[in-house]
C-alpha cells in the first residue's frame, strides 16, 4: 500500500512542477470527439465489444475495485484501500464512501457480492471462468466493506478479477437472466466518470460527465465517439479538426506528417503488443530445439524493428515480456548468423542435394509455410524479412499472407500450420499470470503445443508464490527459460501512437501498454 | 407478346434463384468462423466449448442443407434473418442503411452520366485535339481504382484545418437552425464520396458514349440530315445522341453493377453509413445472414437496373419491341 501512496505523491509533485504556463494547453474542455473504428455495442459489462476500445469505453461508465495507474501498476480504484490476510485467502476491500451509481443510489458492498454472484450464474466470456475458479464467497461486512474469500491463495485474483471485473449495480441487474447472444436490455448505469446519453448504432456515441463522481467532476463535459471505419479517414478527420483524438493508432511512418506541430500532436507510450514468430512445436522440424534456436540467432530483430517501425518500437526480447512491463527481465536478442549456421550444421541440417537449401537430418527437404495475416501490412512485411534472414542461413520459409479470418481459422482453430507471424494484444501481455496460458504444457493459449518440463515447473511455482519479491525473481527465471527454449521468436513491440488536438484538450496521460485513452485522462489529478 | 413476357419472367426468376443460392454459398465458402468474431478479443482466450454453444445458438452447426432450406423458406416469408454480429433483424439493418446508399448512388450516377455523356459526345463530335484529350482523360479515370481515388481526395481535401468532412453522412447532434442548414451539412459530407464514386463511373460512360457517337456520325441518315442544312447542335441532339443512347441504355445494368462494387469501396473509405459499408463489416465478421441480405439487395438492384435497361431500350428502339432483345 505504501508504494501506491508514494507513486501518487511523485505524480503530484511532478504535476506541481510541470504545470505548463502556456495559454495553449487545454486542461479542460466542453467537448472532445474521439474516433473509434467500429461499433462497440451497448457498453454494459455484458454487452460491449470485447477488447480495445470497447473495454475502455465500458470502463468510462463502470468502475473496478482496482485499476491500472499512470505507471502501469495496479492501484486502488472503487476500493479506496484493501488488505490481504496472511494466508492470502481473504481480500478485504474498503469501498469509497462517496461513490454513487448514475441514478444516485450509493455503491455498497452488496453490489460487489451481487456482481460476483451474477457473473457466476450468467456466462461471461472474460470473467465467469476466473470468478468461478477463484472466488469462494463474498461477504458484505458493512455497507462499504466487502470481504472476498478465495478458493486458494491466487496471485491471479488481482489482475483477472479485482482489476478486471466492473462492479454492477444490484438494483438495476437483479432478476435479469441473460441468454446467449440475445440483446442485453439493461440500462448502462454504472458508477464511472461518464454516463451514456445516446448511441446511434454504427455511427456515434455520446457520453456526459458525471459531476458527482467520487474522483471529482471530469475535466471534459461531453465525449462524442464518431465511428470512423478507415484509419486514413480518421487521420484526415484529425487534421481537419473533425475529431480531437483518434483511438486508432497512428501508423509509425505517418507520425511526421500527422504531427504537424500545430493542430495535431502524437501521444506516445511504450506498447505491450508483441508481434512474434510462432512455431508449431509439435511438428518437424519446429519440434527440434536446435532448429528453433538457430532461427532465433539467424533473425536480426533489431533491424526488422528499425525497418518497420523506425524509432517507434522496441525490438523483441527473447524472454517475450515487453521491457517496459513492471515484471520484465529483458534479455537482448543475439543476432549471429554464423552461430545459427553452426547450430544447424551440428544438428544435421545440411544441404545434401546441393540445391542451396538445407534438408532435415533425415534428408527431407525443408519448405515451410509461414502464415501471415493481411490485417496488418507491417506483419506481412515482417514475415518477408524473417524469410530473408532464414534464407541467409539456408532455410527455406515461405511467408504466405491470408485474410485475417482465414488466418484465425488455420492457425488458432485448426492448429493446422507450421509457422506463423502472430501477435498478442496488450491485455494478454499486461498480466504475468498469462504466462501459464501461453507457455505451460496445459496452457489454454499454448497454440504452438510447446512443452518444456522445466518451464512448467517454474510457471507452477510462480503461480503459487505470493511474495512479490520471490515472484519477481521467478518471473525472471521464466523469461530466461523461454529465451533458451525459443517457443517464439519475439520480433517487436510497437509503441502506442495516438494523435490528438492539443488545442482542444491536452490532458492526455500516456499509460504504458494502454496509451492515452483511459478514464484517468479525463479526471482531475 | 404474352409469351415474351412469360419467358422474360422465367429467366428473371431463374436468375433470382441462382443469385439467392450463390448468396448462400459464397459466404460459407470463405474460410473463417462467425463464432470467433462474435467473441471479439475474447476469442483469444475462449475455450472451444464456448464456441460450440455459440454455433448451436445461431444454427451454424446444422448441416448446410438444413441451413439452406431455412434460409430459402425465410426468404419466401419475407424474413431476411437475424444479424449475428449486430443482434438485429437484417431487414431493419438494411432499411436503415439503404437511403444513404441510394442518395450516394443517385447523386454519383447523375453526375457521372451528365459528365460522361457530355465528355464522350463532345470529344467524338468535335474530334481533333479535344478528342485525344477527352478519350485520354476517360481512359485514365477509368483505370483509377476507387479506393485509391478516395484516399487521394481524403489527403488533398480533408486532411487540413477546415477541410471537407472525412467521414460520415452528417454531423451528429449539430442542432441545425433550419432544414437548409441540415441539407447543406449532408451535401458537404456527400462531396468527397460522391466525387469518388462518380469518377469510378464517368470513364466507362464517356468511352461508351464516344464510341457510340463516333459510329452514329458515319451513318448515312446523319449525312442526309446535315445535307438538308440542320444546325450542328440540333443534329447532335436529335439524330446522333438519341441513337447513340441505345448501347448506353443496354449497359445500364453493367453500370449498376459497377456502382454496387464502387459504393462498397467508397462507403468503406469514407465511413459512409450505407449498405456497402455494412456489407464490408459483415464480411469481416462473417455475419452470414447480413451478408446474404446485403447481397440480395444489391442483386435485386442490379436485376432491376437490367430490367429497366430492357424497357428503356424498347422505348428508344422500336425494333426491339418485337423480340430481338
Amino acid at each position: 500500500m505504501r508504494r501506491f501512496v508514494f507513486t501518487w505523491l511523485v505524480i503530484l509533485l511532478c504535476a506541481l512542477v510541470f504545470v505548463p504556463g502556456e495559454a495553449t494547453a487545454q486542461e479542460r474542455a466542453e467537448q472532445v470527439r474521439i474516433s473509434i473504428a467500429s461499433d462497440q455495442w451497448g457498453l454494459t459489462p455484458y454487452d460491449y465489444n470485447t477488447g480495445y476500445p470497447g473495454y475502455i469505453m465500458m470502463s468510462l461508465l463502470y468502475d473496478n475495485l482496482l485499476w491500472y495507474g499512470p505507471d502501469g501498476e495496479m492501484i486502488p480504484w472503487l476500493a479506496s484501500d484493501y488488505t490481504v490476510s496472511e494466508d492470502g485467502l481473504s481480500w478485504t476491500f474498503m469501498l469509497r464512501e462517496d461513490a454513487t451509481w448514475h441514478d444516485g443510489a450509493p455503491v455498497t458492498a452488496e453490489d460487489v457480492a451481487f456482481t460476483m454472484d451474477f457473473i457466476k450464474n450468467n456466462n461471461h466470456l472474460r470473467w465467469t471462468g476466473p470468478v468461478t475458479e477463484m472466488v469462494e464467497s463474498v461477504d458484505a461486512l458493512d455497507e462499504h466493506t466487502a470481504v472476498i474469500t478465495l478458493t486458494t491463495p491466487s496471485p491471479g485474483f488481482a489482475p483477472l478479477v479485482a482489476a478486471d471485473v466492473p462492479i454492477m449495480p444490484k438494483h438495476v441487474w437483479e432478476g435479469t437472466m441473460l441468454a446467449w447472444g440475445e440483446p442485453v436490455e439493461v440500462a448502462p448505469i454504472g458508477s464511472g466518470p461518464y454516463k451514456l446519453v445516446e448511441h446511434v448504432t454504427d455511427e456515434v456515441y455520446r457520453m456526459e460527465a458525471n459531476p458527482d463522481y467520487w474522483g471529482g467532476a471530469p475535466l471534459v463535459d461531453e465525449l462524442i465517439f464518431p465511428i470512423i471505419n478507415d484509419t486514413n479517414a480518421a487521420m484526415a478527420a484529425l487534421q481537419s479538426g473533425q475529431i480531437d483524438f483518434a483511438t486508432q493508432y497512428v501508423p509509425p511512418e505517418g507520425v511526421a506528417s500527422i504531427a504537424d506541430g500545430e493542430t495535431v500532436a502524437v501521444a506516445r507510450a511504450p506498447g505491450y503488443v508483441l508481434i512474434y514468430v510462432l512455431f508449431h512445436c509439435d511438428r518437424a522440424p519446429m519440434d527440434d530445439l536446435a532448429f528453433r534456436q538457430a532461427l532465433s540467432y539467424a533473425i536480426d530483430v533489431e533491424d526488422i524493428t528499425h525497418t518497420l517501425l523506425g524509432e517507434y518500437g522496441v525490438p523483441g526480447s527473447p524472454g517475450y515480456v515487453p521491457p517496459s512491463a513492471p515484471w520484465a527481465a529483458p534479455i537482448d536478442a543475439q543476432f549471429d548468423p554464423d552461430h545459427a549456421a553452426q547450430l544447424l550444421d551440428d544438428a544435421g541440417y545440411l544441404d545434401t542435394d546441393g540445391d542451396g537449401w538445407r534438408e532435415t537430418p533425415a534428408g527431407d527437404p525443408i519448405d515451410i509455410v509461414m502464415h501471415t495475416s493481411e490485417s496488418d501490412a507491417l506483419r506481412i512485411r515482417a514475415g518477408e524479412l524473417v524469410a530473408e534472414y532464414a534464407a541467409a542461413v539456408g532455410l527455406r520459409i515461405n511467408p504466405t499472407p491470408g485474410e485475417f479470418a482465414a488466418w484465425m481459422t488455420t492457425v488458432r482453430e485448426r492448429g493446422d500450420y507450421q509457422m506463423a507471424v502472430a501477435g498478442w494484444s496488450a491485455p494478454v501481455q499486461q498480466d504475468p499470470f498469462r504466462m501459464q496460458q501461453l507457455f505451460h504444457t496445459e496452457g489454454a493459449l499454448n497454440f504452438g503445443e510447446f512443452s518444456d518440463a522445466d518451464l512448467d515447473m517454474l510457471i507452477d511455482a510462480f503461480n503459487a508464490e505470493l511474495d512479490p519479491d520471490a515472484r519477481q525473481a521467478l518471473a525472471a527465471d521464466i523469461q530466461a527459460r523461454i529465451a533458451e527454449t525459443a517457443p517464439y521468436v519475439p520480433l517487436y513491440y510497437p509503441d502506442v501512437l495516438q494523435g490528438y488536438n492539443p488545442g482542444v484538450y491536452d490532458g492526455w496521460l500516456t499509460i504504458p501498454g494502454a496509451g492515452a485513452f483511459d478514464k484517468q485522462s479525463f479526471l482531475p489529478r | 407478346m404474352i409469351r415474351l413476357t412469360l419467358s422474360r419472367t422465367g429467366v428473371f426468376l431463374l436468375t433470382l434463384w441462382a443469385v439467392l443460392t450463390l448468396n448462400f454459398l459464397i459466404p460459407r465458402l470463405m474460410p473463417g468462423d462467425p463464432a470467433l468474431f462474435l467473441l471479439g478479443d475474447a476469442a483469444e482466450t475462449a475455450p472451444p466449448a464456448m464456441l460450440e454453444t455459440l454455433r448451436a445458438r445461431y444454427g451454424l452447426d446444422a448441416p448446410a442443407w438444413e441451413q439452406y432450406t431455412a434460409y430459402m423458406s425465410g426468404l419466401l416469408r419475407g424474413d431476411l434473418g437475424y444479424s449475428l454480429a449486430r443482434r438485429q433483424e437484417v431487414g431493419a439493418v438494411l432499411a436503415d442503411k439503404l437511403p444513404w446508399t441510394l442518395l450516394l448512388g443517385g447523386v454519383s450516377f447523375t453526375a457521372a452520366a451528365v459528365l460522361g455523356v457530355a465528355l464522350g459526345a463532345l470529344s467524338a463530335w468535335r474530334g481533333g485535339r479535344l478528342e485525344i484529350v477527352g478519350v485520354g482523360v476517360s481512359v485514365a479515370v477509368n483505370a483509377m481504382p476507387a479506393f485509391w481515388v478516395g484516399m487521394l481526395l481524403l489527403a488533398t481535401f480533408a486532411a487540413r484545418p477546415g477541410g471537407l468532412p472525412a467521414f460520415g453522412a452528417y454531423t451528429p447532434w449539430a442542432g441545425y437552425d433550419s432544414a437548409a442548414a441540415e441539407a447543406l451539412d449532408v451535401a458537404r459530407h456527400l462531396i468527397l464520396p460522391a466525387t469518388t464514386l462518380a469518377l469510378a463511373l464517368v470513364g466507362d460512360i464517356a468511352l461508351l458514349t464516344h464510341a457510340a457517337v463516333r459510329e452514329t456520325m458515319g451513318e448515312t441518315y446523319v449525312m442526309a440530315a446535315r445535307g438538308k442544312g440542320l444546325r450542328e447542335r440540333d443534329l447532335l441532339r436529335r439524330h446522333v445522341l438519341r441513337n447513340a443512347m441505345l448501347p448506353l441504355a443496354a449497359r445500364l445494368g453493367v453500370v449498376a453493377g459497377l456502382m454496387a462494387g464502387g459504393s462498397t469501396l467508397v462507403e468503406t473509405v469514407f465511413s459512409y453509413p450505407g449498405v456497402g459499408l455494412t456489407m464490408y463489416q459483415a464480411v469481416i465478421a462473417r455475419d452470414f445472414p447480413l451478408l446474404q441480405g446485403g447481397f440480395l439487395v444489391v442483386a435485386l438492384a442490379v436485376l432491376a437496373a437490367n430490367a429497366a435497361a430492357g424497357l428503356l431500350y424498347g422505348r428508344l428502339d422500336p425494333r426491339a419491341k418485337g423480340g430481338a432483345a
